[in-house]
């Protein structure tokens, strides 16, 4: 649709509105900035966004300092009997092989938190060059782009993983790169439409005028403001990283036995629900209590973006 | 409105056909003789020639992919070399199964999450609404392996109420096949009820809003006059959308529900097919997966359409 960004359509003259265009510009920089600070307040204030976020930072520092903060290595055969029910030293109880389930749960933090970290950032710098890209050139580019983005989105997720596991192995980074391709198609889109959205707005117009090249226009005015709704699909993807994560494990696609990640762990423990009920519970647990987390920041900052409530 | 289904086919062309080449090449991706690989690792030296002759490995690419699709619409989808059995035939075997699950996950969806959501809009400050929103917003948060690990903990290992696995075609005895469909139906429909309750959540409460209600009211209808004949039939077109959409999730939701609770539907057959490396099942069932999953979403488009003219006519 938008073909043709670089030839001013109705052939103003754009010479006389470079004062005021110029006073747009520099407006814009300093608005962002008291708005970044109002955005963290309403963040903290809501009930949602500082539960959140505040949750999140224990896990974070927990799965930071999980060497300090384990009793027993998470890996030791034996740190207590096998099955041993939840107690002051086993806070969690042991698994089938005397493995403290505590300490392989805060250990397991650090896998799941790496995965949505690094599987955000490679979707992040993925999606968001394709989507600046068909949304500001238009026309063909943009038509190959968005097919690309739906024949992404027509797979359900979890197939693209088992498929890319199927093909490159079952390995951690794998996992990561399927997370990742999974969840291009939404931060594309959402990359593509902010452009779109904002091509035709008096800055981009000002900043056209005074000589700005496409590239620097997008990048430099229009990528900033899409910016807001990106960073909230961001934490929408980390959450579903996590879930996908635990997933492929629990499906034995993903983290191997022995390594302490959740999925792992609910995988081990299904086999002993009988016997050992901790061993169904508290991977679980670990893994909503994250999510639930990731997913209320990101609501908290949906709420706090909202061009109602400015 | 015929016009607007073919104009949405033809749209899901361009998409098929990408897909299609995906799949294609996913072999391809495997370093080594794409024969070897699909002939599995038990092959002799005869077989794996005799595969790489009729897939006409030593054509040019585009020659092999133009035979494939052929292959594929003639319902070849290759042999399976662990069981010997044709590729099509071992996926028609598990489609009851499946089917079982999906029905019963989609009944969990409308009977729960239908009736909830509703409710909890039209009273939005009533505490039931209030639990009800909470309840959804963990619910949603709850991965669906270990929800499925809780309720065989509860209802299963604790209570002993119903079975923790197994599955029993309806057809074979109706009653204990309703008993094994229970816990594995909740586990695949929760996530599925709990989007349905935050969907019909806001759109009723955004109806409600809306000017023509605040006219039905002005002009003496009372409540239940107003919800039933102004704000449902407007607020429950989505569902049908969000049902297709839903349908279309449960089947990659089987591939874990599935494996919990040990049924043997094509999510099983998935999952077993990566660790057994049988490439032609898993290049078959993501091709009928992707097709299922766009033809539900036309369909969605479509019942859409045919309900609400704003759609067909613009």
């Amino acid at each position: 649709m938008i073909s043709n960004v670089s030839t001013d359509p109705d052939g103003r003259d754009w010479s006389l509105q470079t004062d005021r265009d110029q006073s747009l510009l520099t407006a814009q920089g300093s608005q962002r900035h008291g708005m970044l600070r109002t955005i963290v307040r309403r963040i903290v204030r809501s009930p949602g966004g500082a539960f959140g976020l505040l949750v999140l930072a224990i896990l974070i520092v927990s799965a930071i300092l999980a060497s300090l903060l384990a009793p027993f290595d998470p890996y030791r055969i034996g740190a207590g009997f096998p099955f041993e029910a939840p107690t002051s030293t086993h806070l969690f109880g042991t698994d089938d092989l005397g493995r403290d389930v505590f300490s392989r749960v805060l250990y397991g933090g650090r896998i799941s938190l790496t995965i949505a970290i690094a599987s955000a950032m490679a979707a992040f710098a993925a999606a968001v060059p394709l989507g600046l890209l068909a949304g500001y050139r238009g026309g063909w580019v943009d038509s190959a782009i968005s097919r690309l983005f739906d024949t992404i989105f027509a797979f359900p997720s979890i197939l693209i993983g088992i498929g890319f596991v199927a093909v490159f192995g079952a390995e951690l980074r794998n996992v990561v790169i399927a997370v990742a391709i999974i969840n291009i198609p939404a931060l594309g889109r959402l990359t593509r439409v902010s452009i779109l959205s904002q091509l035709n707005q008096e800055y981009v117009d000002a900043a056209r005028s005074m000589g700005a090249t496409n590239r620097r226009i997008a990048v430099r005015h229009i990528l900033p403001n899409a910016l807001p709704s990106l960073i909230v699909q961001t934490a929408i993807v980390m959450s579903e990283a996590v879930l996908l994560e635990a997933a492929f494990s629990f499906l034995g696609l993903g983290s191997r036995p022995p390594t302490p990640s959740w999925g792992v762990m609910l995988n081990e423990g299904r086999a002993f629900l009988a016997q050992a009920w901790w061993l169904g519970l508290f991977p679980g647990i670990a893994i909503t209590v994250m999510v639930l987390a990731l997913n209320m920041l990101s609501e908290a900052l949906r709420a706090a973006l909202s061009p109602r409530n400015r | 409105m015929g016009s607007y289904i073919v104009g949405r086919l033809l749209q899901s062309i361009p998409v098929l056909f990408l897909t299609s080449v995906v799949v294609f090449l996913m072999i391809r991706a495997i370093p080594g003789d794409p024969a070897l690989i699909l002939a599995g690792q038990s092959a002799t030296e005869q077989q794996v020639a005799a595969l790489h002759q009729r897939l006409g490995l030593d054509e040019p690419v585009l020659r092999q992919y133009i035979n494939w699709v052929g292959r594929l619409l003639h319902g070849d989808l290759g042999m399976s070399y662990v069981t010997n059995r044709p590729v099509s035939e071992l996926i028609l075997s598990r489609i009851p199964a499946t089917l079982h699950l999906s029905i019963g996950a989609m009944l969990v969806i409308t009977l729960f999450g239908v009736p909830i959501g509703i409710l909890s809009a039209i009273r939005p400050t009533s505490i039931f609404s209030k639990v009800a929103i909470l309840a959804n917003s963990l619910l949603i948060a709850v991965p669906s392996f270990w929800l499925g690990i809780l309720l065989i903990l509860l209802f299963a290992v604790s209570l002993q109420w119903l079975p923790a696995s197994g599955y029993v075609p309806i057809w074979e005895d109706p009653v204990d096949s309703i008993v094994h469909l229970i816990l594995p139906s909740f586990t695949l429909g929760a996530y599925g009820t709990a989007v349905m309750i935050r969907f019909l959540n806001a759109s009723i409460r955004e109806t409600m809003g809306s000017d023509h209600i605040r006219t039905a009211y002005a002009k003496g209808l009372n409540e239940r006059g107003v919800v039933e004949r102004h704000v449902l039939r407007i607020s429950l077109l989505p569902v049908v959308t969000i049902m297709a959409i839903q349908f279309g999730q449960l089947l990659s939701g089987a591939v874990v529900t599935e494996a919990i609770f040990g049924w043997p539907g094509i999510g099983r057959l998935i999952v077993d097919s990566v660790g057994n490396r049988e490439y032609q099942i898993l290049q078959s069932t993501m091709l009928i997966f992707v097709f299922m999953f766009i033809v539900l979403n036309i369909l969605a488009d479509a019942c859409y359409a045919l309900l609400d003219p704003r759609i067909r006519l613009s």
